[in-house]
């Protein structure tokens, strides 16, 4: 690994990692809150982060500054892969970044969700359930021969595309109000995460890509491939693999500068729960190709109908395991 | 921490971002060190140019002024040798015919993928001639507002074969490839990548290929070429010897690695299969032979790296 993979990722992972932080950014709080307390002030904030890096990078590969990557459209393992990792990150108490940046807090719960996730990744990779990855990525959809993104589909260049979508989300957002929940005192307020995130996601695609690696931010393959090293001792570390090393020390960096910084660990039965709602998110990303962040706010940047299709998919998972184990035993209790 | 530190660290985070930022992107655009060396972006008055296409493309239109010198003209078709350069009398002839005279600049272009105008320029760098290529090549000059024309040209003046200083040390031999295998001060760089680089390659051989460092057939950019290069460990000093699939995939190495600012490359002159078949040691496919890093996307498996 070179000296501008090794600081650029590092810069960019400790970014992130504060961001999250302050943001308290986490798509599991973001798409269950809409369900639960009908407040969108968090997926307010994804949405923001996406369109941003969404302009970004349309702006910045339509005019020829930086080559993409677009995520694949496995249709079975987008949508598979994306409900798992939906009902997974629920059970954990936070998707992939959320429980990353809940590890550099201090929070033992989320330690072992991201234990969970790593296993349940390297499981689908290359363990039992490998067949069923392989299985579901099996048909790739190709749009006119080409790559499925949103523009191919409509027929259209991306530029417009890539350039509309952040308008039309934009305007929803102006007029839809600031939100109602309040989290921590102290944090960033969701307009300010929400831009936070989308340019550090823009600066993850211009660093990441220029050493080779024509991606932005993820975290299931540089997740991978610590667990591979820690497991195996094969060394595949990359930009990726130092970014998330980076935003845990990121996270840890906010949490003490704010006098944040707890260890805590839950009751044995939640901690049962993290760590195995981790090995199922685990299992689902690596299924999708990605998470929350690889497809949800990177590969939708992008384009990729996978990548929607994937969303699409977290979401309707999350709302499933959050009516399951909180919905429904409020309604009971209030009954 | 006070609220000064506390925003001094938020600002501290935000300036290493942009820094991340505006370094990459200024990595993915800057040009190769030696690029304007051995590319030229548009045609210099008074330049020879010559068209490196087959005839097919020639008379469908080319650059007014530009006789047609087909790269594959340089190679010899035998059955026991297929696609091997020519003797340096036999291309001192083909040149003459079409009227270039020694000390000469040239600018030779193709149609854009860098398929003909490397081996050109290579084979006339050989010869002791300055020899550019057309960034972009044909279809870069048309879009440019290039009006072509479709006559043939004729010779200018006819020059006799033998007056061409010729740079031994540039083509090489089967046995020079076959003594690099066993000398660790020379790199030996297999231009092939991907999948004819992973199910047979010469002992000892790493992928540098000109397709990974230029994609788009010519243009490359110093990101992609650093991705490829930087893994080796290939710096301005290194000897590198190149082979192919032939000798014009050979050249495109050759090219990229000259404007990449690598002046000890040499080239076998011929196609891979020679080497195989002259028994040069190949390197087993199945035991992990070394391979040039790709990017680790989350949704591919990574391959191992050097």
């Amino acid at each position: 690994m070179g000296g501008f993979e090794l600081i650029s990722g590092l810069a960019v992972g400790l970014a992130f990692g504060y961001a999250l932080q302050r943001g308290r950014f986490c798509v599991n709080t973001g798409f269950r809150d809409i369900l639960m307390v009908k407040d969108s002030t968090m997926f307010r904030a994804w949405a923001l982060a996406v369109i941003v890096q969404m302009a970004g990078v349309t702006v910045l590969s339509g005019l020829d500054f930086m080559p993409i990557t677009v995520p694949p459209f496995w249709w079975a393992a987008n949508i598979a892969g994306g409900l798992m990792f939906g009902v997974g990150m629920v059970l954990a108490g936070g998707c992939s970044s959320g429980t990353c940046y809940r590890v550099g807090e201090g929070m033992a719960g989320s330690l072992l969700a991201l234990v969970g996730f790593g296993l349940g990744i390297l499981l689908a990779d290359r363990g039992a359930l490998q067949p069923l990855q392989d299985v579901l990525r099996s048909d790739i959809v190709f749009v006119g021969g080409e790559q499925a993104t949103l523009a191919n589909v409509i027929g259209i260049n991306p530029m417009w595309v890539g350039l509309a979508i952040p308008l039309a989300v934009g305007v929803w957002l102006w007029r839809g109000g600031s939100g109602n929940r309040q989290y921590a005192s102290g944090g960033w307020a969701w307009h300010m995460s929400g831009f936070a995130l989308g340019a550090i996601g823009i600066a993850a695609w211009l660093s990441s890509s220029s050493v080779g690696r024509e991606f932005g931010l993820s975290m299931t393959g540089p997740i991978r491939t610590w667990f591979v090293l820690a497991l195996s001792g094969e060394n595949y570390l990359d930009w990726g693999s130092v970014m998330i090393a980076g935003l845990i020390v990121g996270s840890f960096v906010a949490a003490w500068v704010h006098q944040e910084l707890r260890w805590r660990v839950p009751r044995g039965s939640r901690m049962l729960q993290a760590g195995g709602g981790g090995i199922v998110m685990g299992v689902g990303a690596q299924i999708a190709g990605g998470c929350n962040i690889g497809h949800s706010m990177t590969g939708m940047s992008a384009l990729s109908l996978g990548s929607a299709v994937t969303t699409i998919g977290i979401l309707l998972g999350a709302w499933v395991m959050a009516y399951i184990l909180f919905i429904r035993s409020m309604a009971a209790q209030s009954a | 921490m006070n609220g000064q530190s506390q925003k001094l660290v938020g600002l501290v985070m935000a300036v290493a971002v942009v820094a991340a930022a505006a370094s990459g992107l200024w990595r993915l655009n800057r040009p190769f060190p030696e690029y304007d060396q051995w590319f030229a972006a548009q045609v210099p008055q008074g330049a020879v140019v010559i068209d490196a296409r087959g005839s097919l493309s020639y008379s469908r239109g080319h650059i007014p002024g530009a006789p047609r010198l087909w790269s594959r003209d340089f190679l010899s078709y035998s059955a026991a040798l297929p696609g091997v350069l020519k003797t340096p009398d036999e291309i001192s002839a083909i040149l003459g015919a079409i009227g270039l005279a020694p000390g000469r600049a040239v600018v030779v272009y193709d149609q854009g993928t860098g398929a003909d105008a490397p081996l050109v320029a290579m084979v006339l760098t050989a010869l002791g001639v300055s020899a550019k290529v057309l960034a972009g090549g044909f279809d870069a000059w048309v879009a440019a507002g290039g009006v072509p024309s479709t006559g043939q040209v004729a010779p200018a003046l006819a020059v006799s074969p033998g007056e061409w200083a010729t740079d031994q040390t540039l083509l090489v031999s089967a046995e020079a490839i076959q003594g690099a295998q066993s000398n660790d001060e020379i790199l030996l760089a297999d231009a092939r990548g991907g999948i004819d680089f992973a199910i047979g390659h010469l002992e000892m051989a790493v992928s540098v290929s000109a397709t990974q460092m230029a994609p788009d057939g010519g243009l490359p950019r110093w990101s992609e070429a650093a991705w490829v290069v930087d893994p080796v460990g290939v710096g301005p000093e290194t000897l590198v010897m190149v082979y192919g699939t032939d000798l014009a995939e050979a050249a495109r190495t050759w090219l990229s690695l000259r404007a990449y600012g690598i002046e000890n490359v040499q080239v076998f002159a011929g196609p891979f299969q020679v080497l195989a078949a002259a028994g040069l040691a190949m390197e087993d496919p199945v035991a992990g032979a070394p391979v040039v890093r790709a990017s680790s996307v989350c949704f591919g498996a990574p391959v191992a790296p050097q």
